[in-house]
């Protein structure tokens, strides 16, 4: 007997053992790389039959994201980590601390033989966190080989130096020179047709200069307590990298090319239209198979007047969330995706540098082997990349430094536009930012939160409700018969009490977190009426006004001008023509379309040069156009002989998001449309043998009949107008400088981009607030206007 | 007499013609205001047709020269997108609480269009003023809720919450439309002694017809095309809706415009085969007069 049943209990053993393992690993990664990816991991699994790997990809937000699966206990066993950005899991305990394995100071795991920086950039109090999987330096020159011939300007040797003046006596040596010597203009035209230089995106930019030269806008990376936003160092830089493109128009400006017309820095390089382009290693793989004129890539410059040689980078680690059931195995897949076998296979599908220095530099993984004719593969020069790995500085920021974080990446903006000069732009953020940092640091240190108390006023507040809703009928009498159908209409609402439970609960909790700082993930603190005060003081933070503002200003244009555009389409479409069902379908079909899809559609119809809209305003020879509407826009806006860069421009873009809303007004058209078939034809008839024309039985019929169905769209409308979101969120991300970041667009920047779960509640309930005075506004206006058929007095 | 009679045909002829230049304008009107409405679906189309090389190399508006439907097969059989399964994915995120929400809405909805109950008033003021509140106040409590209930990663923020009777926006449609019903009938079925369930099920909900078509069209373009719930609560690739697949294609260095525009045109093509074909009751159905 006890035999049998020890045999049982082995076979089960052997049975559970021979389940394999399931490691979920998340990953930013998408498109081709997920194919490479999807490879290694079915190598891993041939390897390691006992283990099966689930890669989950996650699109947007990465970080924030897995810090809310975090939160939600739901986290995977391994994820990719960023060197600048993996102290939010470590300070809150997500990761695991990899010196718990043996090995980690191993041959296998080699993280001798990797590139320092990266190593080190992976250690948070003392321990390594993550492995380093690649390296990517965000600062390489590609350069166009052609026009450096046709300037008759030697290609770069990475000799060179970089000043914030042009130093003609040094010619190739000086990188200014070189940039402003390549910028090509036609005879008196300010604006040249070929760019010296251009940047992948704005940020790049600013912060290789700034990184480069050594320049520090704070004083300690792990705590900063300083600002020095007036060292004339910063603003000389950032005047600098302003003048690069608006002053000498050595490079094409940001809003023109990426907001303004849906192309990209990478695409004007590839045209030929720009000289030399900053961005990381990462594009090789597209310039060899895009790129038409022969290049190369160079190094960025050395600031002249310094030793600094840091630079901008990129990369990425793996490392385990400390919930995981099984770290033996997720070690053994962290070891196999960042050993030698797993960089070679990702290196090989030609986007990511290897950590492991060696393979760096080995021909035929990461740099190009000769191919069979014994030529090698552009770019010749792709050996810089081991010295420019080691140039690559991270920096952990603590993350309650995100936001003034944020508001000094957001200055860069009204920099490079040249809307505002340097020094004006980092007087303002002197001015405001240093009591935003005192307040961080405080909110850091403030008290616990009281649950007790806290508990006691949710069940106040629920109680409250409960009897606002049964106190005017507590003395009403009532007979057998009203109680049953009573009880038996509480037995159909049951579904919705339930429901009910689920949208008052979640707003009572959302009410007392709006007074704690918590990221709901470390025990909350208590702010009392901290964060209503902080976002309704500008001196703290002038956004929330700038952001009613301007949401303010995008409902009064869209709401009446969507109201006005379906009401006269229905007109339209309620007319007994052939072929109208058809033109319903059509006209709805816009709001139907995903609308991810269509945003990226609208970028390019507002397209500064190519787009429609432009075109009609300002004909093909972007002159004249119809009516001469473009020019004289133009003057209106303040760019006078420049055609409308909708997207990019704070005084158009709102108008730009109005006119795409138009185009989901279908949606309206079909409320309205039931309003006018609603009204009855015996009126009309009546009115006609009255004598009355089409217009008097529009004023005096069909308007007053559809005042309830105006009267909804406006009270949806304007709900919906309060709350945008999905334009900007896709298109311009909150900006051009502010402009677009609507009150929900900023909430959820401070929810899911800081993890300031208590502020966003207390956005959230003044926008509440905002949208219910306009409600209530407006149900008081509806007497004076709104007809109800049938309704007494 | 005769001379009357031509007279009243003359003046007919005439109203006639003028109603039919007046038609014919309204014609032209909507044909190019529709022409206007499509230009961007004829772009996402065009797109759809070009290779990358030609998307990257031509004018937005060309008509593709080499038109291809490269993309549409890649679209729907890369082992990354899959896209099939997605489809079938985010065809049940968009029937099942579809029909939860609009049989449990109407049920929500018919006491408070026809029966007498203790607090009635100040619950359907709870109702309206629901649909007042910004969906971003219980959006982070919301998360919070599902994490402790331990629902993120599975279908259930999107299924047991449209049990609940789909919104406030739906129920308040199907009162208004039941207020429209004449009340003679369910009297008539309540003397003869039917229950108030009986009267709901059998009685009302037949006459219903039109806005719990309007409702189903509703609701289920909404959870075809939803995009920010399954972005929030769902992590595991395999369980995603095509619109975040579909955002997949847009990465932070670079966009598949190809790809992910012969995407979204499948993903329309449905949606616009359900609207075209409802489309007769959906304006019956919408009523916000009435009965008071």
């Amino acid at each position: 007997m006890k035999v049998v049943v020890a045999l049982a209990g082995l076979l089960l053993a052997a049975v559970a053992l021979a389940q394999p393992v399931t490691i979920r690993y998340a990953c930013s990664t998408g498109g081709d790389n997920l194919k490479s990816l999807n490879e290694v991991v079915r190598q891993f699994e041939l390897a390691h039959p006992n283990i099966h790997v689930k890669v989950e990809p996650i699109v947007d937000n990465y970080e924030n994201k897995l810090l809310a699966m975090y939160a939600a206990q739901v986290s995977p066993d391994v994820a990719t980590q960023n060197p600048s950005r993996f102290i939010m899991f470590t300070s809150r305990g997500a990761l695991l601390p990899l010196d718990k394995f043996s090995d980690l100071n191993g041959p296998e795991v080699n993280l001798k033989g990797r590139y320092p920086n990266t190593v080190n950039a992976f250690k948070y109090e003392g321990r390594q966190y993550a492995i380093p999987r690649d390296v990517a330096c965000s600062a390489y020159l590609f350069y166009n080989k052609r026009l450096f011939r046709e300037a008759g300007i030697p290609y770069p040797d990475g000799t060179w130096t970089w000043d914030t003046r042009v130093r003609p006596e040094l010619r190739e040596k000086d990188f200014v020179w070189v940039v402003s010597q390549l910028t090509k203009r036609a005879e008196g035209k300010s604006k040249p047709y070929q760019f010296g230089l251009a940047s992948a995106w704005p940020q790049l930019w600013m912060e290789t200069l700034l990184l480069s030269r050594d320049v520090r806008m704070w004083d300690r990376d792990d705590r900063p307590t300083k600002l020095l936003l007036d060292d004339p160092a910063v603003v000389e830089t950032f005047q600098f990298a302003a003048d690069c493109l608006n002053k000498n128009h050595w490079m094409p400006s940001f809003t023109d090319v990426t907001l303004g017309s849906g192309s990209t820095m990478q695409d004007e390089f590839r045209k030929g239209h720009v000289a030399m382009l900053e961005s990381g290693a990462w594009e090789v793989k597209d310039m060899r198979s895009k790129m038409k004129d022969d290049w190369d890539i160079a190094p960025f410059p050395t600031f002249a007047r310094g030793t600094g040689t840091a630079l901008p980078g990129e990369g990425n680690g793996l490392a385990i969330f400390s919930t995981t059931k099984h770290p033996k195995e997720a070690w053994e897949w962290v070891k196999w995706f960042c050993g030698p076998k797993g960089l070679t296979a990702m290196a090989r599908a030609g986007e990511s540098q290897p950590s492991i220095r060696e393979l760096s530099i080995r021909p035929g993984v990461w740099l190009p082997a000769a191919d069979a004719s014994g030529a090698a593969l552009v770019p010749a020069n792709l050996a810089i990349t081991d010295s420019m790995a080691m140039r690559v500085k991270f920096r952990q920021l603590p993350d309650w430094f995100s936001g003034i974080q944020n508001d000094l990446q957001n200055s860069y903006y009204g920099v490079l536009s040249g809307e505002k000069t340097a020094e004006n732009v980092l007087a303002d953020l002197q001015k405001d930012e240093p009591a935003k940092l005192a307040l961080a640091i405080r909110r850091v240190d403030a008290p616990p939160y009281p649950y007790s108390a806290g508990l006691a006023v949710g069940i106040a507040l629920v109680l409250a409700l409960l009897a606002w809703v049964y106190a005017p009928e507590r003395k009403k009498r009532t007979s057998r018969t009203e109680k049953q159908e009573s009880r038996s209409a509480y037995l159909f609402l049951i579904p919705w009490l339930c429901g009910l439970a689920f949208t008052v609960g979640p707003m009572v909790y959302s009410f007392l977190l709006s007074f704690a700082e918590s990221d709901i993930i470390q025990t909350p603190k208590w702010r009392g009426i901290g964060n209503y005060a902080d976002a309704l003081n500008p001196r703290v933070d002038d956004t929330l006004y700038i952001s009613l503002r301007q949401t303010f200003y995008f409902a009064a244009l869209s709401v009446p001008l969507g109201i006005a555009f379906a009401l006269a389409l229905s007109l339209l479409l309620n007319q007994k023509i052939r072929g109208v069902p058809l033109f319903r379908a059509l006209y709805y079909l816009p709001s139907l379309a995903s609308a991810v899809a269509m945003s990226l559609i609208w970028g390019r119809l507002f397209d500064k040069d190519q787009g429609v809209i432009n075109l009609i305003l300002y004909g093909s020879d972007g002159k004249s156009g119809f009516l001469h509407l473009g020019p004289l826009l133009s003057n209106l806006i303040g760019t006078p002989g420049e055609p409308l860069n909708w997207l990019g421009n704070t005084k158009t873009v709102i108008p730009a998001f109005v006119i795409m809303g138009l185009w989901g007004a279908g949606g309206g058209t079909i409320i309205f449309l039931a309003g006018l078939q609603g009204i009855s034809q015996s009126y009309y008839e009546a009115a006609t043998i009255d004598g009355a024309g089409s217009w008097r039985r529009f004023r005096n019929i069909t308007l007053p009949m559809i005042t309830p169905y105006i009267f909804f769209s406006l009270i949806t409308g304007v709900i919906g107008a309060l709350q945008v979101f999905g334009q900007s969120f896709v298109l311009t991300g909150g900006g051009p400088d502010r402009a677009t970041n609507f009150m929900v667009v900023w909430l959820y920047q401070k929810a899911f981009g800081e993890l300031r779960m208590g502020y966003a509640s207390a956005l959230a309930w003044i926008l509440f607030v905002v949208i219910l005075l306009f409600t209530l506004l407006q149900l008081a206006a509806a007497r004076k206007w709104v007809y109800y058929e049938g309704e007494l007095s | 007499m005769s001379l009357e009679v031509a007279n009243r045909d003359r003046i007919d002829a005439t109203a006639r013609r003028v109603r039919k230049i007046q038609s014919m304008a309204i014609w032209f009107v909507l044909f190019f205001g529709a022409v206007v409405f499509m230009l961007p679906l004829y772009v996402m189309t065009a797109m759809s047709l070009k290779s990358e090389v030609e998307i990257a190399n031509t004018s937005m508006w060309a008509w593709p020269q080499h038109a291809t439907m490269a993309n549409y097969v890649t679209v729907l059989t890369d082992p990354n997108l899959n896209f099939v399964r997605k489809l079938a994915k985010t065809l049940f995120l968009a029937v099942v609480p579809t029909c939860a929400s609009v049989l449990t809405g109407a049920m929500v909805a018919y006491p408070f269009a026809r029966l007498k109950f203790r607090g009635r008033d100040r619950l359907f003021l709870i109702l309206l003023s629901t649909m007042m509140l910004p969906g971003v106040v219980t959006l982070i409590p919301g998360y919070v809720l599902y994490a402790k209930l331990g629902w993120i990663n599975t279908y259930k923020p999107f299924i047991i919450p449209a049990f609940f009777g789909g919104g406030a926006f739906g129920i308040f449609l199907l009162r208004q439309f039941m207020m429209g019903i004449p009340r003679e009938i369910d009297e008539a079925a309540k003397l003869d002694g039917a229950s108030n369930a009986a009267i709901f099920w059998r009685l009302l909900l037949p006459n219903c017809g039109p806005v719990l078509a309007t409702l189903a069209v509703f609701g289920f373009v909404g959870g075809f095309k939803d995009f920010m719930g399954p972005l929030m609560m769902l992590n595991d690739p395999d369980l995603m809706n095509l619109e975040v697949g579909l955002r997949s294609l847009q990465q932070a260095h670079k966009t598949e415009f190809h790809l992910m525009m012969a995407g979204s045109m499948i993903v329309l093509l449905p949606i616009f085969i359900i609207f075209f074909s409802c489309q007769r009751y959906f304006i019956r159905g919408i009523t916000l007069t009435g009965g008071k």
